[in-house]
């Protein structure tokens, strides 16, 4: 039963991706099944969040023009037609533009006292019954909390500290010395341990009984308003769960119900403390003292004023100050209408005018956040529908280079400083460039998946070192031995004592140098700090016997390592074979049984384990066709199926900063929050093979034989560009590539000089790449901040528009795109990533307490899996403050993503009906979906969940935003 | 005269026949308090007596008392005189001189703390803090103040609340019990000013409420008390230095 009823909440919990992985995602996911404003209205009721900016935010914008006067009045027009206000529009633009953002001001007391008919509105309003005040106010309380309010105690706090003691220690990836033992027995079985519990229920049963014996009256919203009281945790529990394939989740399993049967333990333990220990004893005592019992509720909710509390202290009579409390709030509220009917001057003799106008005013409050925001898109909507679908196409003759970026809002500066630059074009993909890998790092265990979260890797790849890197493996063991013997100092109890003094300044060059002289330091932690050796990667099939081979090695070492770590021995490589041996075909000669055992049940080494390696080994690297395929796919992805001119750059993006826990917040969002340069490699290794080549031919598409694929990266913290494997380009074309390159870094110059304009603090560009390395920076760079829209289609129609860094910008050519698969696939990934990327902004921005993480300043890493504020609480989900606001004041703009596809309205309506899930965004209006339709010349949108013309070149010029 | 003057500095809990928040009433318990100082400052000095020590720990057990009540009220204006209350012990382990000044300040601050409380019901109606949060965001002139007068109150340098008291530990040969006393007079101070600083000082402030500022000449008045006091505080740390 528990289970069912987590099942229907669970959609609630916010999305969250461990820190290493970080993923933009919108933290109302649970919501997109309805329209955007009805899910903001009863998403703010349930996180207690705002979702909308301030009105003095919008009136700003609005004043200073970015507001179109005609649009909002427009937009206010057609709500005050829709309610049968329309007599009022003045009044009620006036109310918007003027009152509202002083609207705690006018619930005073003034002169004229309020009609009567206004007091007996808001009586009706205001003034209920205390069964149903009472249920109001406890509504998304739990029982703790509740009898805290009463008791004016605070139990709660501890029972969230111990939650949170027991959770972060359970869930912890490495950052503790002393990690919780029998973890791997699941979340639940260790709490049993942890807790001492002497019980043989499972966490279903056991939540079930705790939940029957607090009795709440609707169990559903009770389980909520748990996993919501830390929904930071809840929701990377629910990570977990939903990624079975999660390392982590593997080893140590946890899930949405043992955590909630962790919860429910520990508010029943403190309920003990209260002489209530249930719902049915709450109701009891209630019906003792109504009065009493609201008026503490609503003291610990912060909604009594201060001279009610004082009432209650002096232990005055609770039915009479709840009465007095309640008449003054009608009271109040009847003046707050009078005193905006004043400022107005709307003369309301008529009663029901009245309490029309009182109506009016709560409506527009509450839509007014609403209007403000389509308002504010749709001013930029007039302003680009029309540049975009007026551009003409040119066509650039002799191109030197194409360079492909990411479609990422930091590609479109530096691609449009090269395109000025000379004979150089661009385009925009998603920053995996069509080529999802779970990729094993050299020198790394574990695997990344280098592509958009909503993506599973099909194929492994691995990098190798292509020579003996003894330089680098010295280093490295140097580093390690030194960097262990640190930290096995640091964590006995004994040593830290003579540790700080005999060692400590050791950190502090390292810390003083960092702040003083940056660059120098950063020279020579370069120097001490192993360099990779040169690599290559796994990109072609392995053979039947080349699997057969790794996987033996692979399990050789590993048993190599489960004996010595069972056993403190090193064992030869004759004796882990006969081992392995035992274990895989069952030749047990010479072999300890108990050996084989220990292996097979502590360290799983088993057969079935054995043909699981093999089976992942059958996925590493492609076939010919699939490479042939991999290019295809990507050259007519992008559109660039002819003309293909000598030199092709692929330039992947990543960025790099010192102290950053949201590091990967930065990083290639296309590529799970990592850098995409092994996608980029891979993809030119194979585009630049001759088979490939010749398959290519036969599918269409020509690649010229000197064309030469180079992959590259982009630091978009210094805008800088640096190419690999450089080493294949002919001696002949290096003056041309030489070129290339110093263009690209006067491309990156002027760059770093643009976003140095709106970087706080950073002076001149050249200061921009100190930022990198400054590990007191909070800002290395803005990231996504302001992004605002995606454009779909040739780059030829924003080229000469001024997209400021706000803009996703994905090349498509529709004319190659016959079957619309190109355009689904763009639909079904970037542009939900997209999506993703701009609520998490947009409700980082609207409340960043509560939607965002909060300050950085104050954060602190936990259990290597997120951030908290301070020394405990709940994981913060979402983008800090300082990545979306700056001196108080919102950088990022928070706008639903405007997403303009150039293509035929029919073309695109086909494939968004086939692409369910990028359809339900648009009719449901998480994103303001705008088809440019040059064939026509004419624009279209969806409005109310249908398709209407937004603009007709062809001579209406009408807009119907 | 000297009994007299110590039971109305405070140290019977007197306050609770009135047990009111009213500004009126808190004046009176300061006027009573001022007058029992000038009969103080008249005939400071305690005769021998087999009394005192009773008296000195009825004065205890008002401090005491006070504390635990303090932590029943969110509102200012009580607690500005319970800070009286919480003192008056001071006097039996202080030398004469150096409670006057202790006193004094206690005093002062005290009647600060009850200006702000003041303040707080112009501005919120009422003098009770707990729906008052983020005054430092909101209302910074206020904030301002109140945490500077809850820093002489929660005996912080420079103000002559901590150097007098901290001079009367160096000079006063105190037994066992005065001991006692100084470290509560320093840990209850500290609790009781630092419990108003958390609640109001800090956090978000309530979307639900009004806040209003006051006037830059107000807050100029206001730290015109503090400056005093902070003045007064460094010639006790002269004097301590030079002991």
């Amino acid at each position: 039963m528990v289970k069912a009823h987590l099942e229907n909440v669970r959609k609630y919990i916010p999305h969250y991706w461990p820190m290493t992985t970080f993923v933009h995602h919108n933290p109302l996911h649970g919501f997109e099944d309805i329209p955007f404003k009805e899910a903001l209205k009863q998403a703010s009721k349930l996180y207690k969040a705002k979702v909308y900016m301030d009105s003095k935010y919008y009136v700003e914008l609005y004043k200073e023009g970015i507001i179109k006067r005609d649009v909002l009045e427009r937009n206010l027009f057609e709500l005050l037609k829709k309610i049968g206000f329309e007599k009022y529009f003045g009044e009620a633009k006036k109310f918007i533009t003027e009152i509202s953002q002083d609207w705690k001001y006018y619930r005073v007391k003034s002169s004229q006292t309020p009609d009567i008919s206004l007091i007996d509105y808001f009586n009706q309003k205001i003034v209920k019954d205390e069964d149903a005040l009472f249920e109001e106010l406890i509504e998304d309380m739990m029982l703790s909390e509740i009898l805290d309010a009463i008791y004016e105690d605070n139990i709660t706090d501890i029972v969230e500290k111990e939650i949170v003691e027991f959770v972060a220690r359970f869930l912890d990836e490495g950052q503790t010395t002393m990690s919780m033992p029998e973890r791997q027995k699941g979340m639940f079985e260790a709490f049993k341990l942890y807790e001492g519990l002497n019980t043989s229920l499972n966490e279903e049963e056991y939540a079930d009984t705790i939940l029957h014996e607090l009795s709440p009256k609707n169990v559903e919203r009770y389980i909520l308003t748990h996993l919501l009281k830390e929904f930071g945790w809840a929701a990377f529990i629910k990570y977990r769960e939903d990624n079975g394939d999660y390392y982590f989740q593997q080893i140590y399993p946890a899930s949405l119900l043992e955590y909630l049967a962790v919860r429910l333990h520990y508010e029943k333990k403190y309920l003990t403390q209260y002489p209530i220990l249930n719902f049915v004893e709450l109701y009891k005592a209630f019906e003792q003292n109504k009065a009493l019992f609201i008026l503490k509720l609503l003291k610990a909710k912060n909604l009594l004023p201060s001279k009610y509390v004082d009432r209650l202290e002096l232990k005055d009579k609770p039915k009479a100050i709840l009465s007095d409390y309640l008449s003054e709030e009608v009271f109040l509220e009847a003046y707050r209408i009078q005193n905006i009917a004043n400022e107005l001057l709307i003369h309301l003799d008529k009663q029901k005018d009245i309490t029309d106008f009182a109506f009016l005013i709560e409506k527009l409050k509450e839509e007014e956040g609403y209007i403000w925001l389509k308002s504010l898109e749709d001013s930029y909507i007039k302003e680009y529908t029309i540049d975009f679908l007026q551009s003409n196409e040119k066509i650039k003759k002799d191109i030197l280079a194409s360079a492909v970026f990411c479609i990422d809002v930091r590609s479109e500066a530096i691609r449009r400083h090269i395109e000025r630059l000379g004979n150089y074009n661009t385009y925009g993909v998603a920053g995996f460039f069509g080529v999802p890998i779970a990729f094993i790092e050299f020198d790394k265990g574990h695997e990344q998946n280098l592509c958009p979260a909503l993506i599973k890797p099909q194929k492994i790849i691995f990098e190798l070192p292509e020579d003996e890197h003894l330089d680098y493996k010295a280093k490295h063991n140097i580093n390690y031995t030194f960097k262990k013997t640190l930290e096995s100092l640091k964590n006995n109890p004994y040593t830290p004592f003579f540790m700080v003094e005999a060692m400590g300044w050791l950190f502090g060059v390292n810390l003083f140098g960092k702040t003083l002289f940056p660059d120098f330091t950063l020279k020579v932690m370069s120097f001490i700090k192993a360099k990779k050796p040169k690599t290559r990667f796994t990109i072609d099939k392995l053979s039947q016997e080349e699997i057969e081979f790794y996987a033996e090695k692979f399990f050789i070492q590993k048993i190599k390592e489960a004996y010595h770590q069972e056993f403190k021995k090193n064992i030869n490589d004759k004796k882990a074979k006969d081992l392995f041996e035992a274990i895989i075909n069952g030749n047990n000669k010479g072999v300890e049984e108990r050996v084989l055992e220990i292996l097979r049940t502590k360290y799983n080494i088993k057969r079935e384990n054995f043909e699981l390696e093999k089976e992942r080994l059958s996925n590493v690297g492609y076939t010919e066709k699939e490479q042939i395929n991999l290019v295809e796919n990507f050259l007519r992805l992008i559109g660039l199926t002819d003309d293909i001119p000598k030199f092709v750059l692929l330039i992947a993006h990543g960025s790099t900063s010192d102290n950053n826990p949201f590091e990967s917040a930065l990083d290639c969002g296309a590529c799970g929050g990592n850098n995409g340069l092994p996608n980029v490699r891979i993809l030119a290794n194979i585009a630049n093979r001759n088979y490939v080549r010749k398959g290519l031919e036969k599918v269409g598409i020509k690649i010229p034989e000197d064309t030469i694929f180079i992959p590259g990266i982009h630091n978009t913290t210094t805008d800088e560009i640096t190419f690999y494997d450089t080493e294949i380009i002919p001696q002949k074309d290096r003056v041309l590539f030489d070129k290339i390159v110093k263009d690209f870094k006067i491309a990156s110059q002027k760059t770093r000089e643009e976003r140095a304009k709106t970087l706080p603090y950073a002076g001149s560009g050249d200061r921009i790449p100190i930022r990198a390395i400054d590990w007191s920076e909070t800002r290395p760079e803005w990231g996504l901040s302001k992004n605002m829209g995606v454009y779909v289609g040739k780059r030829s129609s924003t080229q000469n528009v001024a997209l400021k860094n706000r803009f996703f910008m994905q090349s498509y050519a529709w004319e190659i795109d016959k079957d619309n698969k190109i355009l689904k696939n763009i639909l079904s990934g970037p542009f939900i990533i997209g999506e993703w990327i701009n609520m998490e902004h947009y409700f980082s921005t609207t409340d960043n307490e509560r939607l965002g993480a909060g300050s950085k300043v104050y954060h602190n890493v936990v259990g290597k899996v997120g951030v908290w504020t301070g020394n405990y609480g709940d994981l913060r989900t979402g983008l800090p403050y300082q990545t979306v606001y700056h001196d108080g004041m919102p950088y990022h703009e928070p706008i639903r993503l405007l997403t303009f596809i150039e293509a035929p309205v029919e073309k695109v309506l086909q494939a968004a009906q086939e692409t369910e899930e990028a359809l339900k965004l648009v009719v449901n209006e998480w994103v303001r979906l705008i088809i440019v339709d040059k064939l026509k010349g004419v624009a279209y949108t969806f409005k109310d969940g249908n398709l209407e013309v937004l603009f007709d070149s062809r001579g209406m010029n009408q807009f119907v935003i | 005269m000297v009994y007299l003057a110590i039971v109305l500095m405070g140290a019977l809990p007197y306050y609770m026949l009135v047990k009111s928040s009213k500004p009126k009433n808190a004046l009176i318990i300061f006027s009573i308090s001022a007058i029992g100082f000038l009969i103080y400052s008249l005939f400071p000095y305690l005769p021998k007596s087999s009394y005192n020590i009773l008296l000195e720990l009825t004065a205890f057990a008002t401090s005491l008392l006070t504390f635990y009540l303090s932590y029943k009220t969110t509102n200012l204006t009580k607690l500005s005189y319970y800070f009286l209350f919480l003192n008056a012990v001071s006097m039996f382990v202080l030398p004469n001189h150096l409670f006057s000044v202790y006193y004094l300040s206690v005093l002062g601050a005290s009647f600060l703390l009850y200006t702000i409380s003041i303040k707080y019901i112009e501005i919120f109606e009422s003098a009770n803090f707990y729906n008052v949060k983020g005054l430092a965001l909101k209302s910074p002139k206020l904030a301002l103040i109140l945490r500077l007068t809850l820093m002489a109150l929660g005996l912080y340098p420079p103000f002559s609340n901590f150097f007098s008291l901290f001079l009367g530990v160096l000079k006063e040969r105190a037994g066992t019990l005065n001991y006692i006393i100084f470290g509560w007079i320093f840990f209850a101070n500290f609790f009781m000013a630092f419990r108003i600083m958390k609640n109001t000082i800090f956090g978000a402030p309530n979307e639900n409420i009004v806040y209003k500022d006051i006037s830059g000449k107000t807050a100029i008045a206001m730290t015109f008390l503090l400056l005093v006091l902070a003045v007064i505080g460094f010639s006790n740390l002269l004097e301590a230095l030079s002991w």
